[in-house]
């Protein structure tokens, strides 16, 4: 019979670490790591990987061995997790975050996670926070907390996809979102989302348009012209019978940096190129024709005058979240407040590299009164930390694409269980979700 | 948050042989006797009838260890020892005989059949010192099974300081609580309060 006392049984000292290589929604390698404590419980957790990358994000490890995963395999960041990782971190307090992600940030010794990879070190960093949630017998939503209190968010169901993640084969824009925030709960707001996701398809089906989804789980209809997408979206809101701008708001995000060229912004499907002006100019009429509240990555990543220009003329309309432009970096999010850029921020863990750095990015923003939108990426396992980070950060919305694909839909179903859980406690953001709009 | 409910039945190990004359076991093994052993049957028989623990854990010593292995057989569920579950630790009156113990340590010995929550054993454990690993045990068992059913096998004095705890009767209540061996207690824990749902049961004895 094996024997324990409760030193040993309520200890959250890190025994080891393990990583391995496991696939990603896209069939590509990724990192997952458990790591497990004295007192016996394990903590695993997988990281996602982008597409649509910012050049300023921190730096994912691929090994580069074309024979295997078209050098797309993660051995080396599995290797330093299991090598250096491990020893230094063996016997450190999983309760202690902060001390653990510092002591991560400075193994790696890069401003970018560069030598060991944000791959390897987001792994570890995430999977000590939830063996630390096990550890001390709590869900994970309820040790996450920042400044905000703790909400359930309105999903943002990308449900029309665009440019790269269409193949530049679609809209020039990337990703066509709908908010459900006039729904009454977390749970009603993806039902919403949902049933206005299959009249879509119908939709698309009785007009001849493909109807097969992409990574994030949205549909990639070839369509004729940017404006379309929206056109179709409304017109399945309204046949699965909510109000456009009552029930439901949207959300775009075009990705510019992708179809940004030369200092002009490329609108390919539209056989025409402006400048930052131009472009703004079309969002401009946009949302005053259509009840959009959320413009993400509306200019290109390094466009900062072009960002200053349009927070100017949309940035008390709408909630404008930088994505690409911050890279969920408080360096790059301090400028953007001093430059005042923007009033709102995309937060991926894994554009910065380990938990505390991606709270500090909340945090900074929260303190600026902007936004702070938490997102997954296009390459997803059915990890669903960010869920939890949601709630427990109270941001108040995420995107983690359409309510499809098993990789996405894990995130949201997870949300409803933690809605169920916290019973009455649980508070569903609706409206106040967005800084504007 | 979804009320749980979280359920300890507490038993005590089966009949060892040094009951009679009345001894002060504490730390020390006493393997179960035969009769102790059918009773542990018959308990782990009764655990099986009443519930599907998750886990069982027992006291560091044999009588317990063999106890909590008969319950895990019928239950299935696994059975771990948990050092904290001991008997309280008796220092010199460890062994002997209550009588031994009225001659040589009278004072002590009166204040510990008197008012045992006061009572200093010489070199041995107080009360207070045994809840408060009783009240570690409770608040694992509480944050590591929240929502489960947990078999802990103890002894005469650690299962009465749980109970009176669970109660919320103060030490003094020491000696108004019997442990028979084999019994069956059960506390369960809601909405942040212990509610008891049964004590020193022992039908299941009958005939053994």
């Amino acid at each position: 019979m094996p024997a324990f006392t409760l030193e040993i049984l309520m200890n959250p000292a890190i025994q080891d670490i393990h990583a391995r290589e496991i696939l990603d929604s896209r069939g590509n390698p990724t990192v997952e790591v458990d790591v497990r404590l004295v007192c016996g419980v394990v903590g695993r957790a997988a990281v996602p990987s982008g597409a649509s990358t910012g050049i300023h994000e921190a730096v994912e490890l691929r090994d580069a061995e074309p024979r295997r995963y078209d050098g797309k395999g993660v051995k080396n960041a599995v290797a330093h997790v299991n090598g250096e990782i491990a020893t230094a971190v063996a016997g450190k307090d999983a309760t202690d975050q902060k001390g653990i992600d510092a002591l991560l940030i400075a193994l790696d010794g890069t401003p970018n996670k560069s030598r060991m990879g944000a791959n390897a070190v987001l792994g570890v960093s995430l999977a000590v926070a939830r063996a630390a949630a096990a550890a001390a017998g709590l869900p994970l939503f309820s040790t996450l907390s920042a400044s905000h209190a703790p909400r359930m968010p309105v999903p943002m169901f990308n449900i029309l996809n665009g440019g790269v993640h269409a193949n530049w084969q679609a809209t020039d824009f990337q990703e066509f979102m709908i908010a459900p925030v006039g729904a009454p709960t977390f749970a009603e707001g993806v039902r919403y989302g949902a049933e206005i996701y299959h009249r879509l398809r119908t939709i698309l089906k009785e007009r001849g348009y493909n109807t097969a989804v992409g990574d994030e789980g949205g549909f990639a209809p070839i369509l004729k012209r940017n404006a379309e997408a929206v056109e179709l979206i409304l017109e399945a809101i309204e046949k699965a019978g909510y109000r456009p701008g009552d029930d439901i708001v949207l959300a775009l995000d075009p990705a510019s940096s992708g179809f940004y060229e030369d200092g002009l912004y490329h609108l390919r499907s539209e056989g025409r190129k402006v400048d930052a002006a131009g472009l703004v100019d079309l969002y401009e009429g946009w949302i005053e024709r259509y009840p959009i509240a959320v413009l993400e990555d509306g200019l290109a990543e390094d466009d900062w005058a072009g960002w200053r220009m349009m927070n100017k003329r949309l940035g008390k309309k709408v909630e404008l979240v930088g994505d690409d432009l911050f890279v969920t970096n408080v360096k790059r999010i301090e400028r953007g407040i001093q430059e005042d850029v923007a009033n709102a921020v995309l937060i991926k863990p894994n554009q910065i590299g380990t938990l505390t750095e991606t709270r500090a990015a909340v945090e900074l923003a929260y303190r600026a009164g902007w936004g702070a939108m938490v997102s997954h990426r296009s390459g997803e396992t059915v990890d669903s930390f960010i869920a939890d980070m949601t709630v427990g950060f109270g941001t108040g919305h995420l995107k983690t694409g359409a309510p499809a694909r098993g990789e996405r839909v894990e995130k949201y179903n997870q949300l409803m269980r933690i809605e169920e859980a916290m019973g009455r406690d649980a508070s569903y953001a609706g409206r106040d979700a967005f800084v504007r709009g | 948050m979804t009320r749980l409910v979280t359920r300890i039945v507490v038993v005590r190990h089966g009949h060892v042989d040094g009951i009679d004359p009345p001894r002060f076991r504490g730390c020390a093994e006493f393997p179960l006797s035969e009769l102790g052993r059918r009773q542990a049957e018959a308990l782990g028989r009764r655990v099986a009838r009443g519930w599907q623990p998750d886990a069982i854990y027992t006291s560091n010593l044999s009588r317990c260890i063999d106890t909590g292995t008969a319950i895990e057989r019928a239950t299935g569920a696994p059975a771990s020892v948990l050092a904290e579950l001991a008997d309280i630790d008796y220092g010199q009156w460890q062994g002997l005989t209550h009588d031994r113990v009225e001659s040589l340590w009278p004072g002590p010995a009166r204040m510990w059949f008197s008012k045992p929550d006061m009572a200093l054993i010489p070199g041995g454990e107080t009360l207070a010192q045994v809840l408060v690993r009783v009240m570690s045990v409770l608040h694992f068992v509480l944050l590591k099974h929240a929502g489960q059913t947990v078999v802990l096998v103890g002894h005469d004095s650690v299962n009465r300081v749980l109970l009176l705890h669970c109660l919320g009767l103060s030490l003094s209540h020491y000696w108004q609580l019997r442990q028979t061996p084999c019994c069956v207690n059960e506390c369960t824990f809601e909405d942040d309060s212990f509610v008891i749902q049964r004590i020193n049961e022992t039908g299941h004895l009958i005939g053994v």
